[in-house]
């Protein structure tokens, strides 16, 4: 039996304990466990290893950019500490500066310039006591109309138009006006990015160059709007309501909006201004020094690993930000000059095809939208003169009725022209605004001459 | 009702004060005066504080008229 049966495979023997080292033995009659004495370290498996060298590798990469941007935060707000230690007599008011800042090109995310500026500037102008006031354009081209406005408000105070905004209640060691715009003129003003240094340049030449007279845009729009006809009734809707429909949905307004979305009509508006107070003004005052802060929003997903090359290179932006914003507390400036007029121009190249091809698409919806409209505009009519009864579902959910659709229609149409008027200040290869007045005009800040961290102030240029 | 009114001023303003306060003010007084960086962080905070509590306000106004079951009386200044 036993030589008919194969022997069973010799297993192979496990090792032999490794005999004790003396050292150990000494070791375990101390009472330390074997445990302990036999403890061998050994390097773990390939796979082990290929992992702990990968995460290790990645989390040592992020751990070191983040603190090297500490330390480069630390280094810039240190420069600028002394600042802030200065005594300030109760009625003085500490340097305010404006900061621009509005919704990048194809990007939802509307404060986006507005986050980089408080992550990346705004540490070092704290720690050099520089108050800030930020503005936000939330919509394309809503930045460039707040500053124009806010530029005609002033011309029309200047004029005597409008009488100065009086205070109400007489507070001590509160600024005229005049001493207000003075120490404007002096604080600097931070513009983040190229979309919004676009902007702004437009809103700047736009508030020095528009007529004084106040508009009202609804009031305007609808206007434009009740020409086109898209609400006119057909005349042949009594005898023919199927035929009345087909010819409504093509209105024949909707090719022609395009084209003065762009350059408004001038027709003439009633005048409530003297033609000598209403005069562009041959030169403009000189605003602050500008502090043009690169910015970089990279989006769309072929770009992912571009955002991962800079997720490990937060430092750059540290770095850029917190030396624009020394540059801004020491003061250094000196004039713009037509390099300038370039500034980040690289940024464009990161715009989305989406937002250059915003008109399109803009023009896609709105075609699609009167064509839907025309249909709901049929239904609300016959709605409402009774020549049908509401089916089931509309007496559960009426539709829109005449008055609602005018609204929404409004609204759309508001919408698209403002998308459409900002995107024309925005898109890619689209050139700044300029004016012959902008000539010697603005300041740019420049890094301080002495490195020595005395601060050099610009005597308001 | 009037003295309610008082009281929650009061109380208002002293709870700025005292978040401001410990915000921004080194507690090792060196000098009579507040420094730039001390006044700068006062009046961002005291205007914060405003600015919170005029939105709360108006968001417990909308909720008390809209849903009726909201929260209790607005308490802004």
């Amino acid at each position: 039996m036993s030589d008919s049966e194969p022997a069973p495979p010799a297993l192979p023997k496990p090792p032999p304990p490794p005999p004790d080292r003396p050292i150990a033995q000494i070791f375990n009659s101390l009472g330390i466990p074997k445990a302990v004495t036999n403890f061998r370290p050994r390097l773990p498996s390939r796979n082990w290893l290929i992992f702990f060298g990968v995460t290790g590798s990645v989390l040592g990469a992020y751990i070191y950019d983040r603190r090297e941007c500490k330390k480069i935060r630390e280094s810039y707000k240190a420069r600028v500490a002394h600042l802030a230690l200065e005594p300030l007599a109760s009625h003085d008011m500490p340097r305010k500066v404006t900061v621009y800042t509005c919704k990048p090109p194809g990007d939802e995310e509307y404060e986006r310039a507005m986050k980089y500026f408080k992550k990346y500037v705004k540490p070092v102008l704290v720690a050099a006591a520089v108050d800030y006031d930020i503005h936000n354009g939330n919509r394309y081209g809503a930045l460039s109309k707040d500053i124009a406005d806010k530029i005609i408000a002033r011309r029309r105070v200047a004029a005597g138009i409008d009488p100065e905004p009086a205070n109400q209640i007489p507070i001590p060691g509160q600024l005229t006006p005049a001493q207000k715009r003075a120490r404007e003129a002096e604080a600097g003003i931070v513009i983040v990015g190229r979309h919004t240094f676009k902007e702004f340049l437009h809103g700047v030449k736009e508030g020095w160059s528009a007529s004084l007279e106040p508009v009202d845009e609804e009031e305007e729009l609808a206007q434009a709007l009740s020409l086109d006809g898209v609400f006119d009734e057909p005349e042949d809707e009594e005898t023919d309501p199927a035929h009345g429909q087909t010819t409504r949905l093509a209105p024949p307004a909707v090719p022609q909006l395009m084209p003065h979305l762009l350059h408004q009509p001038s027709k003439p508006r009633k005048t409530t201004i003297p033609p000598h107070l209403d005069v562009t003004p041959t030169s403009i005052p000189p605003p602050a020094p500008l502090l043009l802060v690169p910015f970089s929003n990279i989006l769309g997903f072929r770009n992912i690993p571009f955002m991962l090359i800079d997720l490990f290179n937060e430092r750059k932006r540290v770095r850029a930000g917190s030396e624009a914003a020394y540059n801004l507390v020491m003061g250094n400036s000196r004039p713009f000059t037509q390099d300038d007029i370039d500034f980040n121009i690289e940024q464009e190249e990161e715009y989305l095809k989406d937002f250059n091809e915003l008109p399109d698409e803009i023009s896609k919806t709105r075609r699609k939208y009167y064509e839907e409209l025309a249909k709901k505009i049929t239904t609300a009519r016959e709605l409402s003169r009774g020549t049908r009864p509401p089916t089931k579902d509309e007496t559960n959910y009426p539709p829109p009725t005449e008055v609602e659709l005018r609204a929404e229609r409004m609204q759309k149409e508001k919408r698209w022209r403002n998308n459409l008027r900002g995107w024309s200040i925005l898109h890619t290869g689209s050139p700044p605004a300029w004016d012959p007045r902008f000539e010697n005009l603005f300041r740019v800040y420049i890094p301080p001459d002495n490195e020595a961290g005395t601060p050099v102030r610009s005597e308001g240029q | 009702m009037a003295l309610a009114e008082l009281e929650i001023l009061t109380d208002a303003l002293n709870r700025m004060m005292d978040s401001c306060h410990n915000k921004c003010i080194n507690p090792s007084y060196k000098e009579a005066e507040l420094n730039k960086g001390e006044s700068v962080c006062v009046d961002r905070c005291v205007a914060k504080f405003f600015e919170v509590n005029k939105k709360v306000g108006e968001k417990m106004q909308s909720m008390n008229n809209g849903g009726g079951a909201g929260g209790g009386a607005p308490r802004s200044f």
